[in-house]
This record gives C-alpha cells, structure tokens and sequence, in this order.
C-alpha cells in the first residue's frame, strides 16, 4: 500500500496542505477531488517523491520514501504529468523508450526494441511510432506517456517490486468529453490488470463515481473526507468541498449514481425554464 | 548492418579521409614519394619535421579540438533544452578570453618572472584558468543553497560574459599595437601553434570527457520531458547537471586555451546531425564528436591552403560557414514554428 500520513507542507507562510492523509491499495483506484487550489495536484507530488512534506511522511509497502533511491523509486511508482512540453521533437517510439530507462543497461537492444513494440501496441499506437511528439492530439499524447508510464512499472522483470504505483495527474486535462472518459476508463483498466495501485486527480464527479475505489475530498488543503466511492458520494460530501449543489439520480445505463451539480445553487432549478426540464 | 554503424563507419571514414587530405595539402608542395619517405622517417629532414612537427600534430589537433567543441555544444544544448545554447553560456569562453587578454597584454610584465615552460603556454594556461574560475562562478550564482537552476545559471553567464568583456575592453583599450594584433588573432582562432604537446594534452581530456558526456546520453534524452520528469524517471538530476557542466567547461577550457575562440562548430554541428538523425543524444553525442571532427580538419585544411603561403584564421571559416547556416536554421524553424520553447 502506497501511504501519506499526516502531510503538512507550508509555502510562502501558508499551509498547503494540512495533516493530509491518503492511501493506495494495489490493484485500486485512488481519487483525489477539490477545488482549484485546493492542494491535490501537491499532494500527488508529495506522493511521488517530488515535493518533500514539512511535516508527516510518504511510505511505500511500509518503507519511507526517503529511504529509497531515486532508481529503486522509479520502479516503483510512474506519474503521469499534466502537461509536457518537449524541448526538442523527438518519436512517440523515443518517448515510450524512456519508460525502460531505469533499468536501461539490463535490457539487450533488442529486448528494448520488443518493450517499446508491446506497450505500443497495447496502447493501440503503433502507428504513430515514428511521429514526432508534439505532432500528435492531445489525446494521443496523453496515451502515449501512459505507454511511457506502464513500460516504467513492467513486471516482467525477475526483481520487480512486488507492488506498483500509477500516479496521474489531472489525466482528463485538455481533453474532449468522449477522451476524459476513454482514457480513465483505459488507464485503470490496464492498471487493474497488472495489479498496480492508481491514485488520480480528477475533476469530473461521474467519472470519479465510475471508476474510484476510494475519494479522498481536499477543501483548502484540508480533508473533508476519505472513504468508499459508494459512501461517501453524495449531496452533503458534494457541497461540503465544492460549495455546490447537485442531483444525483441513478444512472440509467450504468447503474450508478449520475451527478449533476448547480453551480448557482438549488434554487435555480425553479427559477430557469431550462433547469426545470433537468429537474 | 544498422544505421549506427553504417553511420559510425562513415563518419571515421570521412575523418581518416580527411586527415590524408590534410597531409598532403598546405603551403609547401609535397609530392606522394616524398610524403611517404617522411612518414617513413627517411629522405630531407625539412620534410621530416613538416609532416611529423607541423602538419601530424596540427591535423590531429584540429580533430580533437573540433571533436571537443561539438560535442560540448551538443551537451550544452541538451542541458538547457535550448537549441541556441552553446558553451559559451556558461561562462567559460569570456573567461577564457578574459584571462587570455590579461596575459597577452602584460605578459611584459608577468612573464620574464616565470619558469620557460610557463612562458611559452603563458596565454594557454590564463585562458583554461579563466576559463574554468569563471564558469565556477556562474555555477556557484545559479546553484544557490543546493538545486542548480538552469534559467538562472543562462542569466548569471550572460551577465558574467559582459562583465568579463567590459573588462576585456578595458585592457584592449590600454593594450599597444601589436598586442592589439595579438589579441584579435586569439579571438579568431588558430590552429598554428599546434605541437605534439598540446595534442597529448588535448586528446586525453577530450576523448575522457567525451566518454562521460556520452554515459549520460539517457539522462539527457529524459531532460527532454524536464528536469522533474527526468528525475521521476530515476535519475539524479542535480548531479548529472554538474557532471555536464564540469566536463563541458574542462573540454571548452582545453580546446580554446590552445586555439583561441573558434565559434560556431559546437552550435551548427549538432544541429546538423539532429536535421538528419533526429535528438536521441544516444547517438548525437558521438557523432556530433565525429563530425566536428572532421568539420573543424576540413576548416583548418581550408584556412591554410586558400591564401598559402599566408592562412586565414580557422574562427573567419568556420563562421563564414557557421552563420549563413545559422541564420538559414532560423528562418527555417520560424517557419515550422519548432522552436516552441
């Protein structure tokens, strides 16, 4: 299990993050929601190994990150980053290479080669191989640094670490409706397949209520809340960390809840001829 | 066979081309016989010492010099994610030239005091220690307590190189006539003064700092991403970003302290090969090393026969070629908008 206990982290004075606590189990999935600013994309750097806390620790399968070296961290946990902005163009294929570049020297090159190939093709980018980068959608890129990612926590490794970690970060930015949805739905699916721990930072409620474990709610670097999808997602969590009201209906296809929110509040809902057809 | 090796095979032969070619030309007329007599060590002894004395070491300083100044380039432009970064940020070619400066213009007065061996490679040694202190201070400003900022350590070199030049100006501005002549020659480069010394100085620092600039190929690939991204990969950025550093200004320092300024090899090479080969610094090191190599022997064979007996100093060709091509890479990535920085 990948821990953060008691995280406290000041900048300039004020408290980022406040005794914040989270969790991973391997083989779930993690969601960290909040408002803008409200600290979750710190705590998934803190959790990475990126930002160190003022107060509290990051422990992974028991050991402190700050017992672990940077190679030894980096099989153990891949982050996937908001945005990336290449310095120079280089392939798709170069990219994804990068994945095996920690344990680079224990692979011939012709076993790279193969790597390189296989999460290609499980991410369905063979054909992009010898793009350049910055030449592809949004959406492509994002699936090719989860190829990137995944290449990183390959188990077929005789030593690899027994649990591993996926840490995304805002995996939905910039993309369209239908790709938010696909390349959650993508991501945590290979995941779960391979055993790996996710932890996300997600904006959208149905795709948390779809495909979280656990929530862990952040307001103003504070915890409202953490616990089962199923218990926790509903008006009172909803209103306490947003400030908005919502409906939530069951959902006719998936048999979840469906959350609308009401950024102005409920009573909008009776004031607007639009709204009311919602209702 | 891979495009490596037909690449790596190409490339030594061009360089040992090269170098065949280089033997042969120059200002005094050899012929095939007596080029090959004076290899053997027989015949005149005038064309003895010209091919093993003058033209061997020259042509073996030059491969060595280019080799160091392109590889670095291609290092530097790495570290910084820069396409226009050049060692020359960091500092080390304004201290080079600072101290290479202060000895040229009081020499009168330093140098009667110092033992023959410091007298003769006076200027060389000031340029490397200039060289070196310099780039020690842009690195301590940009370091701060502990991280190396890259963006920081860009500004503190450019400030540094101006302070560097002001001071420069100052001893030109005091410097007589043929002290003047000195100096712009150094800033232009030369290959003359090549001797066997100054290549068993240069080739081990060079081929030493070429092999570990070249060990952290990966880590500059994965600089590509960032430096955060970089570090989430395994690496240890901080200390891979002064290991560059320091092999950077230790093969910068030896080449120009024996040369002078010669400009544009680090910036255009590099380039050159990534036009072609793409950036995968796995390969671009190297071959970037070869290939200025071979540039820098080309320029060099070229600065001494097109006005021989006179030569032309190498800095002239090598920005005669290096800045149309500079320019020409500029509008061109305006054009595709690459440079999106």
């Amino acid at each position: 299990m990948m821990q953060a206990r008691n995280i406290t982290l000041r900048l300039g004075g004020r408290d980022i993050l406040k005794e914040v606590s989270c969790r991973v189990r391997p083989g779930r999935v993690t969601v960290i929601m909040g408002k803008n600013g409200a600290g979750k994309s710190t705590l998934l750097n803190c959790m990475a190994g990126s930002l160190g806390a003022d107060a509290g620790a990051v422990y992974l399968d028991g050991q402190s990150l700050q017992e672990l070296s940077p190679e030894e961290l980096s099989r153990r946990r891949a982050v996937l980053a908001q945005s990336y902005s290449l310095g120079f163009p280089i392939s798709v294929a170069e990219v994804v290479e990068m994945g095996c570049y920690g344990r680079y020297y224990s692979y011939t090159a012709r076993e790279r080669k193969n790597l390189v190939r296989e999460y290609l093709q499980l991410l369905d980018l063979e054909p992009f191989a010898h793009r350049a980068f910055p030449t592809l959608s949004g959406g492509e890129q994002k699936r090719v640094m989860l190829a990137k990612c995944l290449l990183q926590l390959d188990e077929g490794q005789e030593d690899a670490p027994k649990h591993r970690y996926l840490l995304l970060d805002e995996p939905t930015a910039a993309l369209d409706v239908e790709q938010q949805f696909r390349f959650v739905d993508l991501a945590t699916k290979l995941a779960r397949q391979r055993g790996l721990g996710v932890l996300a930072v997600l904006h959208d409620l149905n795709i948390a209520a779809r495909f979280a474990d656990e929530i862990l709610f952040l307001r103003e670097g504070q915890t409202v809340t953490m616990g089962p999808t199923k218990e926790l997602l509903n008006k009172k969590t909803i209103k306490a960390t947003f400030d908005v009201d919502c409906l939530i209906q069951d959902h006719p296809y998936f048999g979840g809840p469906l959350i609308t929110t009401l950024p102005y509040g409920a009573s909008i809902i009776r004031s607007t001829p639009t709204t009311e057809s919602v209702a | 066979m891979s495009l490596d090796r037909k690449l790596l095979l190409g490339l030594s032969l061009l360089l040992v081309a090269l170098l065949g070619l280089g033997i042969f030309a120059g200002a005094y007329d050899l012929d095939a016989a007596s080029l090959w007599n004076a290899l053997l060590g027989r015949g005149e002894r005038l064309e003895q010492f010209l091919v093993w004395e003058v033209r061997i070491p020259r042509l073996l300083l030059a491969a060595i010099v280019g080799g160091g100044l392109a590889i670095t380039g291609a290092a530097t432009q790495g570290l910084f994610r820069n396409p226009l970064a050049e060692p020359t940020l960091i500092g080390v070619t304004s201290g080079a030239m600072l101290f290479a400066v202060i000895m040229l213009v009081l020499s009168a007065v330093l140098l009667p005091a110092m033992p023959k061996w410091v007298q003769q490679a006076g200027v060389s040694i000031a340029a490397f220690v200039g060289a070196l202190s310099t780039t020690a201070i842009v690195y301590r400003l940009a370091a701060g307590r502990s991280r190396l900022n890259v963006a920081t350590m860009l500004l503190a070199g450019i400030a540094v190189a101006a302070l560097a030049g002001a001071i420069t100006g100052l001893l030109i501005y005091q410097s007589s006539d043929s002290q003047l002549r000195d100096i712009t020659f150094w800033t232009l480069g030369s290959l003359g003064g090549a001797n066997w010394t100054q290549v068993v100085v240069a080739l081990p620092v060079v081929v030493i700092g070429g092999y570990f600039l070249c060990r952290d190929a990966l880590a500059l690939n994965a600089f590509l991403l960032g430096e955060k991204e970089a570090e989430k990969l395994g690496f240890r950025v901080d200390r891979i970003k002064r290991r560059v550093i320091i092999w950077t200004a230790l093969l910068v320092g030896v080449c120009i302290s024996l040369t002078g300024l010669i400009g544009f090899v680090g910036l255009i090479i590099p380039h050159l090969l990534r036009l072609w080969l793409g950036t995968d610094y796995r390969r671009l090191l190297l071959f970037s090393g070869l290939l200025g190599a071979s540039f820098l022997l080309a320029a060099d064979t070229l600065a001494r026969t097109v006005v021989a007996p006179a030569e032309l100093p190498i800095g002239i060709l090598t920005a005669l070629v290096g800045a149309p091509f500079f320019l020409w890479l500029l509008l061109r990535e305006r054009s595709k908008n690459f440079l999106s920085l």
